[in-house]
């Protein structure tokens, strides 16, 4: 399993050259470069991003969650429908749910008026798209798998060994 | 002037050869540590919890002297299962970190004109709880050309009739090693033939990369000479919450924890409820952290030797020890040169005894990110000697 391990150790840190990779795995760098390769054209990797701490910086972001409620088209299902709202360059994750709801969307605007638009003027518009709720995120604890209050203090006090 | 209140024992011990390092570190600002020998998580969430919830429910007071008889019983059984040993709970006590372990089991055993066997490169508390229990500290070298692995025979030239122990541990603090079993075989025929008793501190075992820990009491008849020291601080990030284990035949237990009743009482029983949750429920979130550093081990290693150290490939705990000789520094010079000129801290490896000279060490319980910087200053500086 050595393309998982290639795949893991990726997803936890995208920066690391061919040959770090190679180190930590326990393989050649060619080998590296060869699952890397085929990844990518297996669109096993879909993308490369940094993750922002947004609350730091002064212009910060807003992001909501979106439940959406979706009468399924004929023949296409919930597909057509999803893959539309994914058109729109608010929404970072669209997926498809068990429950209650249909959709969860997570959309990004620069303000809560912004994202009010967008439900209002967008998503509510597009035809099955029945009902919606939106949950606007008040302050992230952990924001991929990083503890952002851990992240951002250096706990460590200075001891002997 | 003072000085005269302070006691000779206090006044004999040497200061960590660490410490005007780390002070170092504290006042200088940008610096990557790879100093300090501690994991870099916090504390899996489900331990912390179960620490809370002890306190909400009152578990508040003393518990046993010995520690609280559930944990007790469940670090044997976790020893007993994994190494086929047959502890009970009256050969284990809870105690305050391995450091405490340590301690107890040397003022329980030692005398003044005792001798006791400690290898080195090694843990700079080794010789100190020797020296503090008023016995003496023989040390024997051992080589990066031995794989840092402790020899018989290096060891049966410096018994003589006053030896009473050999204090080891493995995996090995600083320099990754471990110990195979033929090499263990041989160290507990020594034990036998000079009726020795071997204190084993290990505190890494559940750290090893591709290879099983051997545990020196499983060995046969060394259940009886063994004082066995281990602890949570490692393997489940605990190194905060002091806790840990020493396990011994009983009536060096039992001398152990007439000591441990008075100055320590108990071990923190918040510790203990947290790390019986840690042996029973948390193995998953303890391997996953060691398969991390296993991959920063590999980086590390690989890093070094790209940079074109001699990298000695170290098997257990989370330390790697490359020799720094060829860049013509002793271990001190380089460590501190590397600090002032590209704000990384190591250790330099004569703080682990005179043997260290011409290693540093490196923690690498440190982000990835981290180790990559450090790895690219480190390869500056090297660079910058040669001009
Ligand atoms: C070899 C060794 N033994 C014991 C200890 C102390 O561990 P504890 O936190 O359990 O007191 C350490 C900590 O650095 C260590 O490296």
């Amino acid at each position: 399993m050595k393309k998982a391990e290639v795949l893991s150790i990726l997803e936890h840190n995208a920066k690391l050259s061919n040959q770090e990779i190679a180190d930590m795995a326990g393989i050649s760098a060619d080998e590296v470069e060869k699952i890397i390769r085929e990844a990518n054209e297996e669109k096993l990797i879909l993308g490369y991003k940094a993750t922002i701490n947004w609350n730091k910086l002064n212009q910060q972001y807003v992001f909501a969650y979106i439940e959406a409620k979706i009468t399924p088209q004929k023949d296409v299902g919930f597909d057509a429908i999803a893959e539309s709202i994914c058109k729109f360059e608010e929404t970072i994750d669209v997926c498809l749910m068990s429950g209650a709801m249909d959709l969860l969307i997570l959309v990004k605007g620069k303000s809560i008026r912004d994202i009010a638009d967008f439900v209002t003027q967008k998503l509510s518009t597009v035809d099955g798209v029945t009902s919606t709720a939106s949950h606007f995120m008040l302050k992230y604890y952990k924001d991929d798998g990083i503890i952002v209050s851990q992240r951002e203090n250096n706990l460590r006090q200075s001891l002997v060994l | 002037m003072t000085d005269s209140y302070i006691s000779d024992r206090a006044k004999e011990l040497k200061p960590s050869g660490i410490r005007k390092f780390f002070d170092l570190v504290a006042n200088t600002s940008g610096v990557i540590s790879l100093g300090i020998g501690e994991p870099d998580y916090v504390t899996p969430w489900k331990i912390c919890g179960s620490a809370i919830n002890s306190i909400q429910q009152g578990y508040t007071m003393y518990t046993s002297n010995a520690g609280m008889p559930e944990l007790r019983q469940a670090v044997c059984d976790d020893l007993n299962r994994r190494f086929g040993l047959q502890y009970k709970s009256e050969n284990c006590m809870i105690t305050v970190g391995a450091s405490e372990a340590l301690d107890m089991a040397a003022r329980a055993i030692l005398n003044p004109t005792d001798e006791v066997i400690v290898p080195e490169p090694c843990y700079v508390a080794y010789p100190a709880v020797v020296e503090l229990a008023g016995a003496k500290v023989v040390s024997v070298p051992t080589y990066e050309k031995n794989n840092f692995e402790l020899h018989a025979e290096d060891i049966e030239s410096k018994i003589t009739s006053k030896t009473k122990a050999i204090l080891f541990g493995y995996p090995c603090n600083p320099t990754g090693a471990i110990m195979s079993r033929e090499r263990l075989l041989e160290i507990a025929e020594l034990a036998k033939k000079h009726d020795l008793i071997v204190m084993a501190d290990e505190i890494y075992e559940r750290l090893t990369y591709g290879t099983e820990h051997v545990c020196f009491a499983s060995l046969p008849g060394m259940q009886e000479r063994t004082i066995l020291l281990g602890g949570f601080s490692k393997a489940y990030a605990m190194t905060g919450w002091r806790i840990g284990y020493a396990l011994a035949p009983k009536d060096i237990l039992d001398a152990m924890l007439k000591i441990h009743q008075h100055v320590i009482m108990c071990a923190s029983t918040a510790s203990q409820c947290a790390a019986l949750t840690a042996l029973k429920e948390c193995q998953d979130a303890s391997k996953a952290m060691i398969d991390d550093y296993n991959r920063r081990r590999q980086l590390i290693v690989g890093g070094l030797r790209r940079i074109g150290f001699s990298v000695f490939e170290p098997k257990g705990a989370f330390y790697c020890f490359p020799n720094i000789t060829s860049t013509g520094l002793s271990s001190e010079e380089f460590a501190e040169q590397l600090l002032k000129q590209e704000k990384v801290a190591v250790i330099p490896g004569t703080a682990f005894g005179d043997s260290g000279e011409g290693y540093v060490r490196c923690c690498y319980a440190t982000a990835i990110d981290d180790i990559r910087e450090a790895l690219t200053r480190i390869q500056r500086f090297v660079e910058s000697l040669k001009k």
